[in-house]
């Protein structure tokens, strides 16, 4: 009996922690990724600056920022690809300059980053300057053997610059 | 009819030259190749533990390797791929403490480096087994990978899991 409730347990505990590693980035993923991503520039015309992919839940639910035409930072949600909140960050970010500088779509920077990791999870993606003013796109990667994966991918040549990972356990 | 008979292993001949080409890109990507011999015969050498291991690097020398003998003295020696056979070429400096080295290093060196070509395949450039300040033991390995970005990939030598890697675009 003991031994029963252990082993309940321990399957009760793996099948709460193990969805965390086992989410892979499929492409049906990118698809609805793409719709929110869409959607939201519908929304606010800007340039898409984060995106964060929260998969543990059944429906897909995206956090992203845009940076507006007109400088204003805005905060969005989406699920299942339709935009649930939209509210305006603090502070105001350079629009012509950051959207000035890509020269590659960030759809052909996230392909090269998931190649670098395939059949992991994906988590989120950075838009940022460098100090130097090159920018590129950060990608996190949760891997199978539970690392944390960055991939910094050019956004001027559409190369991986370099990549990082560590264990988190 | 006869000019057929001559003409035919030609044209085979040219295929495979052709094929042999076009192949060998994928042939020279395991440049560890005879390093497993290599490793063997500088242990036979001198008894001890491989800590230390570089490709050739254009020098004619082929690998370079080091191994921290029993009595904790290191000894480097080169290796030509074809040959197999390892000659010393002298001491390094100081002396290690190979029991340590030795009991912490559970996983062999061939089945870490398995592991980093699974994960970051690419061009072998060195290797390097050391204990952390902590204890740990860790086999650090040099890649390039085929877009040109040297990547350093550090695996536990007591799980035999990476614990952590870097690569940066090659300038």
């Amino acid at each position: 009996m003991t031994k029963l409730s252990i082993t309940a347990v321990i399957t009760a505990l793996s099948t709460t922690i193990v969805p965390a590693y086992a989410a892979e980035f499929t492409p049906e993923m990118d698809t609805a990724l793409q719709t929110c991503l869409d959607t939201a520039l519908r929304q606010h015309a800007g340039v898409v600056t984060q995106w964060e992919i929260d998969s543990r839940t059944s429906a897909l639910i995206i956090k992203l920022d845009v940076v507006a035409s007109d400088d204003l930072v805005w905060s969005m949600r989406c699920e299942g690809g339709a935009i649930v909140s939209d509210e305006r960050k603090m502070g105001n970010k350079n629009y012509k300059m950051l959207s000035s500088r890509v020269k590659v779509p960030e759809t052909t920077t996230r392909q090269a980053a998931v190649e670098e990791y395939p059949g992991t999870e994906l988590t989120r993606m950075k838009y940022s300057l460098s100090w130097k003013g090159s920018p590129y796109f950060t990608y996190t990667f949760m891997t199978a053997d539970a690392r944390e994966a960055t991939v910094d991918v050019s956004a001027v040549t559409g190369k991986i610059e370099r990549t990082y990972s560590s264990r988190v356990d | 009819m006869r000019i057929e008979a001559v003409r035919l292993p030609l044209i085979t001949r040219t295929a495979s030259l052709v094929m042999v080409l076009l192949a060998s890109p994928v042939l020279a990507s395991d440049n560890t190749e005879g390093l497993d011999d290599c490793l063997a015969s500088a242990r036979e050498l001198h008894e001890g533990l491989p800590v230390r291991w570089e490709v050739e690097n254009g020098s004619g020398h082929g690998f370079e390797i080091e191994v921290v003998a029993i009595d904790g003295r290191v000894w480097k020696s080169q290796c030509l791929p074809a040959s197999g056979k390892a000659s010393v070429v002298g001491r390094g400096i100081g002396i290690q403490d190979y029991a340590t080295m030795s009991a912490r290093a559970k996983v062999a060196e061939q089945d870490a480096r398995n592991t980093v070509r699974t994960y970051f395949p690419g061009r072998f450039i060195e290797m390097v087994f050391d204990l952390t300040w902590r204890g740990g033991a860790i086999y650090t390995y040099t890649v390039i990978t085929p877009d040109d970005r040297e990547t350093s990939v550090e695996v536990d030598a007591a799980s035999g899991r990476i614990l952590r890697s870097r690569s940066k675009a090659i300038d």
